[in-house]
Protein backbone atom coordinates (compact mmCIF):
# COMPACT_ATOMS: atom_id res chain seq x y z
CA UNK A 1 0.00 0.00 0.00
CA UNK A 2 3.02 2.53 0.90
CA UNK A 3 4.63 1.25 -2.06
CA UNK A 4 4.12 4.06 -4.26
CA UNK A 5 4.58 6.78 -1.54
CA UNK A 6 8.10 4.92 -1.07
CA UNK A 7 8.91 5.22 -4.59
CA UNK A 8 8.02 8.96 -4.40
CA UNK A 9 11.08 9.37 -2.73
CA UNK A 10 13.35 8.40 -5.38
CA UNK A 11 13.37 11.40 -7.55
CA UNK A 12 13.54 10.56 -11.04
CA UNK A 13 10.45 8.86 -10.10
CA UNK A 14 9.14 11.95 -8.33
CA UNK A 15 9.90 13.96 -11.22
CA UNK A 16 7.87 11.48 -13.53
CA UNK A 17 5.06 11.72 -11.60
CA UNK A 18 5.13 15.18 -10.59
CA UNK A 19 5.17 16.08 -14.55
CA UNK A 20 1.38 13.99 -15.00
CA UNK A 21 0.20 15.53 -12.06
CA UNK A 22 1.09 19.35 -12.08
CA UNK A 23 -1.15 19.93 -15.44
CA UNK A 24 -4.28 18.79 -13.15
CA UNK A 25 -3.12 20.47 -10.43
CA UNK A 26 -2.98 23.82 -12.22
CA UNK A 27 -6.70 23.25 -13.96
CA UNK A 28 -7.74 22.10 -10.95
CA UNK A 29 -6.46 25.55 -8.62
CA UNK A 30 -7.64 27.50 -11.55
CA UNK A 31 -11.31 26.15 -11.25
CA UNK A 32 -11.23 26.33 -7.79
CA UNK A 33 -10.00 29.70 -7.42
CA UNK A 34 -12.53 31.02 -10.40
CA UNK A 35 -15.33 29.66 -8.63
CA UNK A 36 -14.42 30.60 -5.06
CA UNK A 37 -13.73 34.45 -5.83
CA UNK A 38 -17.30 34.67 -7.66
CA UNK A 39 -18.66 33.00 -5.31
CA UNK A 40 -16.95 34.65 -2.38
CA UNK A 41 -17.75 38.34 -3.95
CA UNK A 42 -20.49 37.92 -5.53
CA UNK A 43 -23.31 34.93 -4.44
CA UNK A 44 -22.19 34.68 -1.11
CA UNK A 45 -24.75 36.47 1.06
CA UNK A 46 -23.06 39.35 3.33
CA UNK A 47 -23.23 38.75 7.17
CA UNK A 48 -25.67 41.02 8.97
CA UNK A 49 -22.99 42.14 11.21
CA UNK A 50 -19.99 42.72 9.22
CA UNK A 51 -21.44 43.57 6.25
CA UNK A 52 -19.63 43.50 3.26
CA UNK A 53 -16.29 43.19 4.61
CA UNK A 54 -17.34 39.12 5.46
CA UNK A 55 -15.95 38.61 2.02
CA UNK A 56 -12.39 39.31 3.20
CA UNK A 57 -12.47 36.05 5.10
CA UNK A 58 -12.74 34.10 2.26
CA UNK A 59 -9.41 34.97 1.62
CA UNK A 60 -7.82 35.53 5.16
CA UNK A 61 -8.83 32.67 7.04
CA UNK A 62 -7.73 29.98 4.24
CA UNK A 63 -4.34 31.97 4.08
CA UNK A 64 -4.00 32.00 7.54
CA UNK A 65 -5.06 28.04 7.94
CA UNK A 66 -2.46 26.78 5.16
CA UNK A 67 0.17 29.36 6.84
CA UNK A 68 0.28 26.95 9.84
CA UNK A 69 0.03 23.79 8.84
CA UNK A 70 2.51 24.31 6.13
CA UNK A 71 4.74 24.84 8.97
CA UNK A 72 3.45 21.66 10.07
CA UNK A 73 4.46 20.25 6.65
CA UNK A 74 7.74 21.70 7.13
CA UNK A 75 8.32 20.55 10.32
CA UNK A 76 7.68 16.94 9.53
CA UNK A 77 9.86 16.76 6.29
CA UNK A 78 12.46 18.41 8.57
CA UNK A 79 12.44 15.61 11.33
CA UNK A 80 12.23 13.08 8.03
CA UNK A 81 15.21 14.90 6.77
CA UNK A 82 16.99 14.38 10.27
CA UNK A 83 15.74 10.77 10.81
CA UNK A 84 16.16 8.96 7.61
CA UNK A 85 17.89 11.81 5.68
CA UNK A 86 15.68 11.39 2.81
CA UNK A 87 16.89 14.09 -0.35
CA UNK A 88 13.39 14.69 -1.09
CA UNK A 89 11.82 15.57 2.27
CA UNK A 90 15.11 18.11 2.56
CA UNK A 91 13.26 19.62 -0.21
CA UNK A 92 10.03 19.38 0.51
CA UNK A 93 10.82 21.45 3.46
CA UNK A 94 12.82 23.89 1.75
CA UNK A 95 10.68 24.36 -0.42
CA UNK A 96 7.80 25.16 1.86
CA UNK A 97 9.12 27.96 3.50
CA UNK A 98 8.20 30.41 0.52
CA UNK A 99 5.05 29.48 0.17
CA UNK A 100 4.46 29.32 3.30
CA UNK A 101 5.88 32.97 3.74
CA UNK A 102 3.40 34.21 1.28
CA UNK A 103 0.50 32.43 2.54
CA UNK A 104 1.58 34.24 6.00
CA UNK A 105 2.28 37.84 4.53
CA UNK A 106 -1.62 37.58 2.78
CA UNK A 107 -2.86 36.53 6.15
CA UNK A 108 -1.42 38.94 7.71
CA UNK A 109 -2.36 42.33 4.98
CA UNK A 110 -5.92 41.30 4.64
CA UNK A 111 -6.12 40.72 8.66
CA UNK A 112 -4.84 44.04 9.32
CA UNK A 113 -7.44 45.34 6.53
CA UNK A 114 -10.29 43.67 7.89
CA UNK A 115 -9.81 44.55 11.05
CA UNK A 116 -8.97 48.41 9.85
CA UNK A 117 -12.92 47.88 9.07
CA UNK A 118 -13.84 46.91 12.93
CA UNK A 119 -11.23 48.55 14.94
CA UNK A 120 -11.63 51.82 13.31
CA UNK A 121 -8.26 54.03 12.97
CA UNK A 122 -5.63 51.37 13.22
CA UNK A 123 -4.66 48.80 10.67
CA UNK A 124 -2.37 47.33 13.35
CA UNK A 125 -4.47 45.94 16.80
CA UNK A 126 -1.42 44.86 19.14
CA UNK A 127 -3.92 42.97 21.40
CA UNK A 128 -5.25 41.09 18.43
CA UNK A 129 -3.88 37.15 19.50
CA UNK A 130 -4.19 35.63 15.73
CA UNK A 131 -2.51 38.61 14.28
CA UNK A 132 0.79 38.52 16.79
CA UNK A 133 0.78 34.69 16.14
CA UNK A 134 1.03 35.41 12.27
CA UNK A 135 3.85 37.80 12.59
CA UNK A 136 5.45 36.08 14.85
CA UNK A 137 4.95 32.63 12.27
CA UNK A 138 6.38 34.94 9.34
CA UNK A 139 9.63 35.81 11.21
CA UNK A 140 9.77 32.00 12.01
CA UNK A 141 9.68 31.47 8.04
CA UNK A 142 12.31 34.18 7.96
CA UNK A 143 14.71 33.05 9.45
CA UNK A 144 14.63 29.55 8.18
CA UNK A 145 14.93 30.50 5.18
CA UNK A 146 17.97 33.10 5.72
CA UNK A 147 19.38 30.15 7.48
CA UNK A 148 18.62 27.61 4.76
CA UNK A 149 20.58 30.29 2.40
CA UNK A 150 23.52 30.88 4.51
CA UNK A 151 24.89 27.63 4.28
CA UNK A 152 26.76 26.98 0.81
CA UNK A 153 26.90 23.10 1.19
CA UNK A 154 23.14 21.97 0.53
CA UNK A 155 23.26 19.09 2.64
CA UNK A 156 24.46 20.76 5.92
CA UNK A 157 22.00 23.73 5.40
CA UNK A 158 18.85 20.81 4.88
CA UNK A 159 19.53 19.81 8.28
CA UNK A 160 20.93 22.90 10.00
CA UNK A 161 17.22 24.48 8.68
CA UNK A 162 15.82 21.51 10.23
CA UNK A 163 16.60 21.46 13.60
CA UNK A 164 15.66 25.31 13.47
CA UNK A 165 11.82 24.03 11.75
CA UNK A 166 11.97 21.49 15.06
CA UNK A 167 12.67 23.98 17.21
CA UNK A 168 10.54 26.30 16.04
CA UNK A 169 7.05 23.82 15.98
CA UNK A 170 8.02 23.14 19.67
CA UNK A 171 8.06 26.73 20.68
CA UNK A 172 4.64 27.57 18.17
CA UNK A 173 2.28 26.44 20.81
CA UNK A 174 4.14 28.27 23.79
CA UNK A 175 3.94 31.12 21.59
CA UNK A 176 0.22 30.85 21.12
CA UNK A 177 -0.39 30.68 24.73
CA UNK A 178 1.66 33.09 25.87
CA UNK A 179 0.24 35.62 23.01
CA UNK A 180 -3.30 35.00 24.14
CA UNK A 181 -2.35 35.13 27.68
CA UNK A 182 -0.53 38.33 26.88
CA UNK A 183 -3.62 39.92 24.33
CA UNK A 184 -5.92 38.49 27.49
CA UNK A 185 -4.71 41.86 30.32
CA UNK A 186 -5.72 44.08 27.32
CA UNK A 187 -9.79 44.81 27.70
CA UNK A 188 -11.27 44.46 24.35
CA UNK A 189 -9.45 42.02 22.79
CA UNK A 190 -11.15 40.88 19.36
CA UNK A 191 -12.54 37.02 19.36
CA UNK A 192 -13.35 37.84 16.09
CA UNK A 193 -11.93 34.27 14.44
CA UNK A 194 -13.47 31.59 16.74
CA UNK A 195 -16.89 33.28 17.56
CA UNK A 196 -17.24 33.80 13.62
CA UNK A 197 -16.35 30.56 12.76
CA UNK A 198 -18.88 28.38 15.08
CA UNK A 199 -21.73 30.66 14.11
CA UNK A 200 -21.08 31.14 10.33
CA UNK A 201 -24.03 30.31 8.31
CA UNK A 202 -23.81 27.57 5.43
CA UNK A 203 -24.19 29.81 2.69
CA UNK A 204 -20.78 31.35 3.52
CA UNK A 205 -19.11 28.32 5.29
CA UNK A 206 -19.45 26.64 1.62
CA UNK A 207 -17.63 29.15 -0.80
CA UNK A 208 -15.25 29.33 2.20
CA UNK A 209 -14.69 26.05 1.52
CA UNK A 210 -13.98 26.41 -1.94
CA UNK A 211 -11.11 28.68 -1.35
CA UNK A 212 -9.95 26.33 1.10
CA UNK A 213 -9.55 24.03 -1.72
CA UNK A 214 -8.48 26.40 -4.09
CA UNK A 215 -5.39 27.61 -1.59
CA UNK A 216 -4.59 23.95 -0.61
CA UNK A 217 -4.32 23.23 -4.45
CA UNK A 218 -2.26 26.20 -5.18
CA UNK A 219 -0.33 24.82 -2.33
CA UNK A 220 0.47 21.42 -4.03
CA UNK A 221 1.18 22.57 -7.27
CA UNK A 222 3.65 25.42 -5.85
CA UNK A 223 5.07 22.83 -3.83
CA UNK A 224 5.42 20.20 -6.68
CA UNK A 225 7.19 22.97 -8.97
CA UNK A 226 9.71 24.42 -5.92
CA UNK A 227 10.57 20.66 -4.79
CA UNK A 228 11.58 20.05 -8.67
CA UNK A 229 13.20 22.86 -9.20
CA UNK A 230 15.68 22.66 -5.98
CA UNK A 231 15.69 18.94 -7.36
CA UNK A 232 17.19 20.01 -10.97
CA UNK A 233 19.58 22.45 -9.35
CA UNK A 234 20.90 20.04 -6.96
CA UNK A 235 21.44 16.81 -9.51
CA UNK A 236 22.39 18.55 -12.14
CA UNK A 237 25.30 16.18 -12.93
CA UNK A 238 22.98 12.60 -12.20
CA UNK A 239 22.27 10.95 -15.10
CA UNK A 240 18.41 10.34 -14.84
CA UNK A 241 18.84 14.47 -15.58
CA UNK A 242 20.59 14.57 -18.63
CA UNK A 243 18.50 11.85 -20.02
CA UNK A 244 15.38 14.32 -18.99
CA UNK A 245 16.53 17.64 -20.52
CA UNK A 246 17.38 15.83 -23.94
CA UNK A 247 13.53 14.03 -23.94
CA UNK A 248 12.73 18.12 -23.20
CA UNK A 249 14.65 19.66 -25.84
CA UNK A 250 14.16 17.35 -28.30
CA UNK B 1 31.42 11.91 33.62
CA UNK B 2 30.65 14.32 36.89
CA UNK B 3 34.75 14.64 37.14
CA UNK B 4 34.40 15.42 33.08
CA UNK B 5 31.67 17.74 33.79
CA UNK B 6 33.75 20.15 36.25
CA UNK B 7 36.58 20.08 34.63
CA UNK B 8 34.70 21.56 31.49
CA UNK B 9 33.10 23.58 34.23
CA UNK B 10 36.21 24.89 35.55
CA UNK B 11 37.80 25.79 32.29
CA UNK B 12 35.12 27.91 30.91
CA UNK B 13 35.18 29.91 33.77
CA UNK B 14 38.57 30.21 33.64
CA UNK B 15 38.87 31.19 30.51
CA UNK B 16 35.77 33.54 31.16
CA UNK B 17 37.49 34.95 34.00
CA UNK B 18 40.51 35.46 31.48
CA UNK B 19 38.85 37.84 29.53
CA UNK B 20 37.39 40.13 31.69
CA UNK B 21 36.44 42.72 28.64
CA UNK B 22 34.38 40.12 27.15
CA UNK B 23 32.32 39.66 30.45
CA UNK B 24 32.02 43.44 31.02
CA UNK B 25 30.77 44.13 27.71
CA UNK B 26 27.29 42.43 27.71
CA UNK B 27 26.61 44.32 30.59
CA UNK B 28 27.96 47.44 29.52
CA UNK B 29 25.53 47.39 26.63
CA UNK B 30 23.00 46.42 28.58
CA UNK B 31 23.08 49.43 30.93
CA UNK B 32 23.50 51.64 28.15
CA UNK B 33 20.64 50.60 25.75
CA UNK B 34 17.93 50.71 29.22
CA UNK B 35 19.27 54.35 29.79
CA UNK B 36 19.03 55.25 25.86
CA UNK B 37 14.97 54.76 26.03
CA UNK B 38 14.10 57.06 28.46
CA UNK B 39 16.76 59.54 26.95
CA UNK B 40 14.33 59.52 24.17
CA UNK B 41 11.17 60.21 26.16
CA UNK B 42 10.52 63.66 27.53
CA UNK B 43 12.51 64.11 30.87
CA UNK B 44 9.28 63.76 32.86
CA UNK B 45 7.30 61.46 30.79
CA UNK B 46 4.76 59.25 33.24
CA UNK B 47 4.94 56.75 30.66
CA UNK B 48 8.66 55.66 32.48
CA UNK B 49 7.25 52.93 34.71
CA UNK B 50 5.31 51.14 32.09
CA UNK B 51 7.58 51.12 30.16
CA UNK B 52 10.33 50.05 32.00
CA UNK B 53 9.47 46.59 32.42
CA UNK B 54 9.73 46.32 28.55
CA UNK B 55 12.77 47.89 27.71
CA UNK B 56 14.64 45.98 31.14
CA UNK B 57 13.61 43.15 29.36
CA UNK B 58 14.05 43.70 25.93
CA UNK B 59 18.11 44.76 26.89
CA UNK B 60 18.37 42.04 29.10
CA UNK B 61 17.21 39.64 25.64
CA UNK B 62 19.65 41.70 23.31
CA UNK B 63 22.44 41.63 26.07
CA UNK B 64 22.41 37.95 26.43
CA UNK B 65 22.30 37.46 22.48
CA UNK B 66 25.22 39.25 21.38
CA UNK B 67 27.34 37.92 24.59
CA UNK B 68 26.57 34.22 23.09
CA UNK B 69 28.38 35.06 19.92
CA UNK B 70 31.59 33.80 21.38
CA UNK B 71 30.04 30.56 22.69
CA UNK B 72 30.99 28.09 20.49
CA UNK B 73 33.51 29.94 18.02
CA UNK B 74 36.68 30.54 19.58
CA UNK B 75 36.13 26.50 20.92
CA UNK B 76 35.06 25.83 16.78
CA UNK B 77 38.35 27.81 15.65
CA UNK B 78 41.19 25.80 18.11
CA UNK B 79 39.27 22.01 17.55
CA UNK B 80 38.47 21.81 21.29
CA UNK B 81 35.00 21.69 20.18
CA UNK B 82 35.77 18.56 17.86
CA UNK B 83 37.80 16.63 20.47
CA UNK B 84 34.45 17.50 23.24
CA UNK B 85 32.71 16.24 20.19
CA UNK B 86 34.99 13.10 20.56
CA UNK B 87 34.61 12.52 24.31
CA UNK B 88 32.92 8.98 25.02
CA UNK B 89 29.96 10.96 27.04
CA UNK B 90 26.85 12.73 25.46
CA UNK B 91 28.15 16.02 23.98
CA UNK B 92 24.05 17.20 25.17
CA UNK B 93 25.06 16.76 28.50
CA UNK B 94 28.79 18.77 27.91
CA UNK B 95 27.58 21.44 26.30
CA UNK B 96 24.54 21.83 28.56
CA UNK B 97 28.01 23.03 30.98
CA UNK B 98 29.18 25.34 28.39
CA UNK B 99 25.76 26.80 28.66
CA UNK B 100 25.48 27.07 32.49
CA UNK B 101 28.94 28.86 32.42
CA UNK B 102 27.00 31.69 30.07
CA UNK B 103 24.43 32.33 32.44
CA UNK B 104 26.74 32.09 35.39
CA UNK B 105 28.70 35.17 33.78
CA UNK B 106 26.17 37.13 31.86
CA UNK B 107 22.35 36.17 32.84
CA UNK B 108 23.44 36.36 36.80
CA UNK B 109 25.18 39.92 36.52
CA UNK B 110 22.17 41.09 34.50
CA UNK B 111 19.70 39.68 37.51
CA UNK B 112 21.55 41.52 40.16
CA UNK B 113 21.61 44.84 37.72
CA UNK B 114 18.46 45.04 37.00
CA UNK B 115 17.27 46.24 40.38
CA UNK B 116 18.79 49.32 39.86
CA UNK B 117 17.61 49.87 36.56
CA UNK B 118 14.36 49.46 37.66
CA UNK B 119 14.98 52.28 40.34
CA UNK B 120 16.03 54.20 37.32
CA UNK B 121 12.38 53.67 35.92
CA UNK B 122 10.42 54.52 38.86
CA UNK B 123 9.12 50.78 39.08
CA UNK B 124 7.42 50.08 42.16
CA UNK B 125 9.16 47.56 44.81
CA UNK B 126 6.92 44.77 44.28
CA UNK B 127 7.38 45.02 40.22
CA UNK B 128 11.63 44.86 40.99
CA UNK B 129 10.77 42.05 42.77
CA UNK B 130 9.04 40.55 40.07
CA UNK B 131 11.50 41.45 37.68
CA UNK B 132 14.34 39.71 39.71
CA UNK B 133 12.51 36.92 39.92
CA UNK B 134 11.20 36.34 35.89
CA UNK B 135 14.60 37.20 35.44
CA UNK B 136 15.87 34.37 37.13
CA UNK B 137 13.53 32.13 35.58
CA UNK B 138 13.59 33.54 32.01
CA UNK B 139 17.93 34.44 31.56
CA UNK B 140 18.70 30.79 31.33
CA UNK B 141 15.90 30.22 28.77
CA UNK B 142 17.53 32.92 26.94
CA UNK B 143 20.67 31.02 27.37
CA UNK B 144 19.42 28.27 26.26
CA UNK B 145 17.31 29.16 23.22
CA UNK B 146 20.58 31.25 21.77
CA UNK B 147 22.40 28.72 22.27
CA UNK B 148 20.59 26.57 19.48
CA UNK B 149 21.21 29.65 17.50
CA UNK B 150 24.76 30.29 17.64
CA UNK B 151 25.24 26.38 17.13
CA UNK B 152 23.67 26.25 14.17
CA UNK B 153 25.42 29.43 13.02
CA UNK B 154 28.79 28.81 14.51
CA UNK B 155 30.24 27.64 11.09
CA UNK B 156 29.42 29.78 9.12
CA UNK B 157 31.94 32.97 8.52
CA UNK B 158 29.04 35.54 9.24
CA UNK B 159 27.16 34.74 12.04
CA UNK B 160 26.20 37.79 13.76
CA UNK B 161 22.69 38.72 12.56
CA UNK B 162 22.00 35.94 10.95
CA UNK B 163 21.74 34.13 14.87
CA UNK B 164 19.20 37.33 16.25
CA UNK B 165 16.95 36.45 13.20
CA UNK B 166 16.64 32.56 14.00
CA UNK B 167 17.15 33.32 17.96
CA UNK B 168 14.48 36.68 18.27
CA UNK B 169 11.66 35.52 17.17
CA UNK B 170 11.97 32.26 19.82
CA UNK B 171 12.50 34.98 22.34
CA UNK B 172 9.06 36.17 22.34
CA UNK B 173 7.08 34.33 24.79
CA UNK B 174 9.78 34.84 27.42
CA UNK B 175 9.60 38.54 26.83
CA UNK B 176 5.63 38.26 27.33
CA UNK B 177 5.03 36.45 30.33
CA UNK B 178 8.38 38.29 31.93
CA UNK B 179 7.41 42.12 30.90
CA UNK B 180 3.83 41.51 31.29
CA UNK B 181 4.20 40.22 35.17
CA UNK B 182 6.72 43.00 36.33
CA UNK B 183 4.24 45.67 34.84
CA UNK B 184 1.09 43.18 36.62
CA UNK B 185 3.46 43.13 39.84
CA UNK B 186 4.01 46.63 40.10
CA UNK B 187 0.04 47.15 39.56
CA UNK B 188 -0.45 44.76 42.49
CA UNK B 189 -1.79 42.02 40.32
CA UNK B 190 -0.97 38.31 41.33
CA UNK B 191 1.72 37.31 38.88
CA UNK B 192 1.59 33.46 40.17
CA UNK B 193 -0.02 32.43 37.03
CA UNK B 194 2.67 33.30 34.52
CA UNK B 195 6.06 32.90 37.41
CA UNK B 196 4.40 29.56 37.19
CA UNK B 197 4.10 29.14 33.08
CA UNK B 198 7.88 30.63 32.81
CA UNK B 199 9.11 28.23 34.91
CA UNK B 200 7.58 25.17 32.96
CA UNK B 201 9.65 26.81 29.98
CA UNK B 202 12.78 26.88 31.98
CA UNK B 203 11.94 23.18 32.59
CA UNK B 204 11.00 22.72 28.99
CA UNK B 205 13.83 24.67 27.05
CA UNK B 206 16.17 22.30 29.94
CA UNK B 207 14.94 18.99 28.77
CA UNK B 208 15.04 20.11 24.74
CA UNK B 209 17.71 22.53 23.95
CA UNK B 210 20.65 20.46 24.79
CA UNK B 211 19.65 17.74 22.30
CA UNK B 212 18.57 20.28 19.87
CA UNK B 213 22.30 22.25 20.59
CA UNK B 214 24.12 18.94 20.41
CA UNK B 215 22.42 18.32 16.95
CA UNK B 216 23.51 21.51 15.83
CA UNK B 217 26.53 21.38 16.92
CA UNK B 218 27.36 17.95 15.28
CA UNK B 219 25.77 19.23 11.63
CA UNK B 220 28.39 22.66 11.96
CA UNK B 221 31.04 20.23 12.94
CA UNK B 222 30.44 17.97 9.55
CA UNK C 1 -28.55 39.96 -3.82
CA UNK C 2 -27.74 42.34 -6.36
CA UNK C 3 -23.99 44.61 -6.92
CA UNK C 4 -22.74 46.64 -9.07
CA UNK C 5 -19.50 45.00 -10.08
CA UNK C 6 -16.42 45.95 -7.57
CA UNK C 7 -19.24 47.95 -5.63
CA UNK C 8 -19.68 46.65 -2.13
CA UNK C 9 -20.79 49.89 -0.28
CA UNK C 10 -18.61 51.49 2.20
CA UNK C 11 -15.86 49.40 2.62
CA UNK C 12 -14.97 48.39 -1.03
CA UNK C 13 -11.43 49.92 -0.93
CA UNK C 14 -10.20 47.11 1.34
CA UNK C 15 -12.07 44.40 0.28
CA UNK C 16 -10.68 44.99 -3.25
CA UNK C 17 -7.14 45.45 -1.67
CA UNK C 18 -7.21 42.15 -0.08
CA UNK C 19 -7.94 40.90 -3.02
CA UNK C 20 -5.71 42.55 -5.14
CA UNK C 21 -2.86 41.82 -2.97
CA UNK C 22 -4.01 37.89 -2.49
CA UNK C 23 -3.78 37.67 -6.35
CA UNK C 24 -0.63 39.85 -6.84
CA UNK C 25 1.03 37.65 -4.41
CA UNK C 26 0.32 34.32 -5.64
CA UNK C 27 0.69 34.98 -9.27
CA UNK C 28 3.83 35.84 -8.77
CA UNK C 29 5.20 32.96 -6.75
CA UNK C 30 3.37 30.94 -9.35
CA UNK C 31 5.07 32.98 -12.58
CA UNK C 32 8.67 32.20 -10.64
CA UNK C 33 8.20 29.17 -10.30
CA UNK C 34 7.56 28.28 -13.66
CA UNK C 35 10.03 30.18 -14.86
CA UNK C 36 12.61 29.00 -12.68
CA UNK C 37 12.32 25.50 -13.71
CA UNK C 38 12.15 26.62 -17.17
CA UNK C 39 15.64 28.80 -16.78
CA UNK C 40 17.10 25.54 -14.91
CA UNK C 41 15.82 23.02 -17.62
CA UNK C 42 17.71 25.35 -20.33
CA UNK C 43 20.66 25.90 -18.60
CA UNK C 44 21.24 22.36 -18.06
CA UNK C 45 20.62 21.18 -21.68
CA UNK C 46 22.99 24.36 -22.72
CA UNK C 47 25.56 22.97 -20.60
CA UNK C 48 25.21 19.19 -21.38
CA UNK C 49 25.22 20.46 -25.47
CA UNK C 50 28.68 21.95 -24.03
CA UNK C 51 30.21 18.63 -22.26
CA UNK C 52 29.05 16.55 -25.56
CA UNK C 53 31.09 19.39 -27.91
CA UNK C 54 33.81 18.60 -25.69
CA UNK C 55 33.75 14.93 -25.47
CA UNK C 56 33.54 14.84 -29.41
Amino acid sequence: MWVWFHKLGSPPYFYRFSTIVLPWLAVLTLILFSVGVVWGLYIAPSDYQQSETSRIMYVHVPASMFSMSIYMVMAMASAVTLIWRIKLADLVASASAPIGAAYTFIALITGSLWGRTMWGNTYWEWSDPRLMSELILFFLYLGYMALNSAYEDRRRAARAAAVLALVGVVNIPIIHYSVEWWTSLHQGSTTRGTQFAATIDPSMRYPLFVMMGAFAMLYAQLLLKYTRCLLLDGERNNAWVKEMVKQHAA
Amino acid sequence: MRHALLILLKRDLLLAFRHPNDLVNPLIFFLIVVSLFPMGLKPDSQFLPMMGSAVIWVAALLASMLSLDNLFRSDMEDGTLEQIGLLPWPLSALVTIKVLVHWLVTGIPIVIMAPLLGMMFNIPPEGIRALMLTLLLGTPVLSLIGAIGVALTVSLRRGGVLVSLLVLPLYIPVLIFGAGSVWDASLGLAIRGPVLFMGAILVLALTLAPLAIAGALRISLE
Amino acid sequence: MQHDLLDFGKWTPFILWCYAITAVVLITLTIVAYRKEKRLIREIAQKHRRDNRGTS
